[in-house]
């Protein structure tokens, strides 16, 4: 083969070094080519997009909140749980319209970028990815739903809401407390109703050891049975635990509507006081601290 | 199979406007035989009441009364034939319906059958200290085994004992399930007698879920819906007092007459009231008496009151009736649904009762209880409070919906 290049005297520079160049000059040219020009029109649009997104989802949590009270009960669940479906639509939609006005969406365009650009923008917002790709999985997954009595992370409440990033919890004590949707990775997730409307009531009882222990859970029984919150289509279990310093009973059982949780157990545990306090029930009494006595 | 198609769709298309307009011609018809006069006002204060009072007083639908007597005859044929058989019937009721009046009135006009010993519960009303149904009940049996070993000339004659409304043996609250465990103990230990037993459904359903009632009582039967000729029959003695106008052509209906109806308008406001009320007869005279109107004349004062007009006396004219319609049940928070729930459990109570069922203090329910008086949901009646029939089968609707364990088949 002939040298072409014989008699020439010239320098030829690492090949290797010249591709990346030609490569870095490719992409920083697709790139320029993908963002498409920017007018003031176009940031108008979008500041109208944007708000009327933000006003839509505003829109769609009063509505689905105030339709979930209208209905039956037995659809609250069902119309809560479809929050996230409305959201995410209109997102996406919203989404859409602010890629196309700034953005030259074609394969080779997106192809070029997402190489130099995805690994940047993957480490700067990896949980955030996480926790969407999370709150995607957990959509068809369904370890929890909106309505849903859960435990996560040592947090206990119901799910007020189900947004892109995380949930919502409302506490007992009404605080509202932010729950990553990564969490379900890694963390156990305890659902109390898992969509149903009922969620089981547990009222924890201690008495002393000697107690007649059949008429306790005759009381106990009676006491659930004749509770205007009780739901009768559900069982109605008492349970007895022995520990040492007396005899632990578990009342379980259901109300009719689980937000009525707290002031059901409280109308249990009240009633069935007075109703034990006529019968004389001994309560445990638990052995005094020892304490260091320098003497 | 394209051209068959197409001649379908064509066809739906030519029949659905003609459908559409039968429809609203059918519907401004029966609008138009119904609509009040512009002049007219609701029933004054003292017309309602004494329209009331005559609808207590009205004997029982027959229809009732032939469907306890068929179903006590047949039982207690077989139980004084047999050994060892079943020996006793519930008779199943809407919570607004009297079925301790029901059964009264059927055995004091049953000629069908012979009847043995007839021993009714001592009370009429939900004794006022729940805790003292169960000795009430201990004393009312030994009454009983008492005069029936002093009747030398029958002494071993078969009892009927007759609880008019079982819902008076019970309080849903801790100490008041004892007399329904009482009378379980007495029919077990005893069965020389035959238990004629009324209850509303919520009721029976919640004492099978909580003590079991059905494995003791086992036959229940359910009072009958009833049909608009039973209604019609039923509401007679009354309305033939009233010149009803119904509205609408009459010299048309002339020809419509049949055996039971004097003319069309009367039978679809009777299908109507039936279709509406479930057949149920004390919501259906409700409504039947919500439906009623006074036309007003042409010169009359304003009323000060907003809902019924102050008697007139002989200004007023013509008694009308609308198109009968349920009317429309307030927004409930779930406290009245509680509450409401707790009312047709046991029918009708006083207010002592009412807290103790639910829980709660007198003052606290006092002023949800006035609230719901005030919309007319909830009546007093002799210091007893109860659901106002009309709303029955609505609230029933609502509670249904909110998961209320309600026990009526529908």
């Amino acid at each position: 083969m002939p040298d072409l290049l014989s008699g020439f005297d010239v320098e030829i520079p690492n090949l290797t070094f010249l591709l990346a160049q030609t490569t870095e000059r490719d992409a920083v040219d697709k790139a320029q080519e993908i963002i498409a020009d920017i007018t003031a029109l176009k940031i108008f649009k979008a500041i109208v997009v944007v708000a009327i997104a933000y006003g839509g989802i505003w829109i769609i949590d009063r509505s689905i909140g105030w339709l979930s009270e209208r209905v039956a009960l037995r659809f609250r669940l069902a119309v809560k749980q479809s929050l996230p479906f409305w959201r995410a639509l209109l997102l996406t939609i919203a989404g859409v319209i602010l890629g196309n006005l700034f953005l030259n969406l074609s394969p080779s365009n997106v192809l070029a970028v997402t190489g130099t650009v995805a690994v940047a923008l993957g480490f700067a917002f990896k949980d955030y990815a996480s926790s969407v790709i999370a709150g995607i999985i957990a959509l068809f997954e369904s370890p929890y739903q909106v309505g849903d009595r859960v435990k996560i992370d040592g947090y206990y409440g119901e799910i007020i809401t189900y947004g892109l990033r995380g949930i919502r919890l409302q506490t007992p004590d009404d605080n509202i407390v932010t729950i990553p949707h990564n969490k379900i990775w890694t963390e156990a997730v305890s659902n109390a109703n898992k969509g149903e409307v009922e969620a089981q009531v547990i009222a924890h009882f201690y008495f002393a050891h000697g107690v007649d222990i059949e008429t306790v859970m005759a009381i106990l029984y009676r006491v659930a049975y004749t509770s205007k919150y009780t739901q009768l289509d559900l069982p109605i279990l008492v349970i007895i635990d022995e520990e040492p310093w007396g005899t632990h009973f578990k009342l379980k059982c259901y109300p009719i509507d689980a937000r009525d949780e707290f002031i059901y157990k409280t109308d249990l545990i009240k009633r069935a006081k007075q109703t034990l306090a006529k019968y004389g029930v001994p309560y445990p009494v638990l052995p005094m601290p020892q304490t260091d006595d320098p003497s | 199979m394209p051209l068959a198609l197409g001649k379908i769709v064509e066809k739906i298309k030519t029949w659905l406007p003609k459908a559409q307009a039968e429809i609203e011609a059918r519907a401004n018809e029966l609008e138009a035989k119904f609509k009040e006069p512009e002049r007219s006002v609701a029933l004054d204060r003292e017309t309602f009441g004494d329209l009331e009072n005559k609808i207590k007083c009205l004997p029982n639908p027959s229809t009732y009364r032939t469907a306890v007597e068929s179903d006590l005859t047949e039982a207690l044929g077989r139980w004084q034939r047999e050994e060892n058989v079943i020996n006793s019937l519930v008779v199943l009721s809407s919570p607004v319906e009297p079925i301790e009046l029901i059964l009264k009135q059927t055995l004091a006009e049953s000629k069908s059958f012979e009847l043995p010993r007839i021993k009714w519960l001592p009370w009429w009303v939900r004794p006022q200290d729940n805790t003292s149904i169960c000795d009430r009940l201990q004393q009312a049996i030994a009454l009983f085994q008492e005069n029936a070993s002093q009747d030398s000339d029958r002494p071993q004659e078969r009892e009927l004992v007759v609880i008019p409304n079982l819902s008076w043996c019970f309080l849903r609250c801790v100490d008041g399930l004892e007399g329904i465990e009482r009378l379980q103990d007495l029919v077990f230990q005893d069965s020389s007698r035959f238990w004629l037993i009324g209850c509303n459904y919520w009721a029976w359903q919640y004492l099978d879920r909580v003590c079991h009632v059905s494995a003791y009582f086992d036959r229940a039967i359910s009072l009958p819906s009833l049909k608009e000729s039973e209604l019609k029959a039923w509401l007679a003695p009354i309305s033939a007092s009233l010149d009803l106008d119904r509205g609408g052509d009459r010299s048309e209906e002339q020809s419509e007459t049949s055996e039971n109806w004097t003319c069309k308008a009367e039978r679809q406001y009777f299908e109507r009231l039936v279709e509406i009320s479930d057949g149920i007869s004390s919501v259906a005279a409700r409504l039947w008496l919500h439906s009623l109107y006074l036309t007003e004349p042409e010169e009359a004062e304003e009323s000060l009151d907003g809902d019924r007009a102050e008697p007139r006396g002989q200004m007023w004219e013509a008694i009308g009736q609308k198109r009968p319609d349920l009317p429309d049940l307030p927004a409930l928070s779930q406290d009245d649904r509680y509450l409401l729930f707790s009312l047709c459990l046991h029918g009708s109570m006083a207010l002592s009762d009412l807290a103790l069922s639910l829980g709660e203090k007198e003052n606290k329910i006092k002023s949800q209880v006035q609230l719901l008086r005030r919309r007319r949901i909830i009546e007093l009646d002799k210091g007893l409070f109860r659901l106002n029939p009309a709303y029955y089968l609505q609230l029933r609707k609502d509670l249904d919906d909110n998961k209320f364990p309600l026990g009526e088949n529908r």
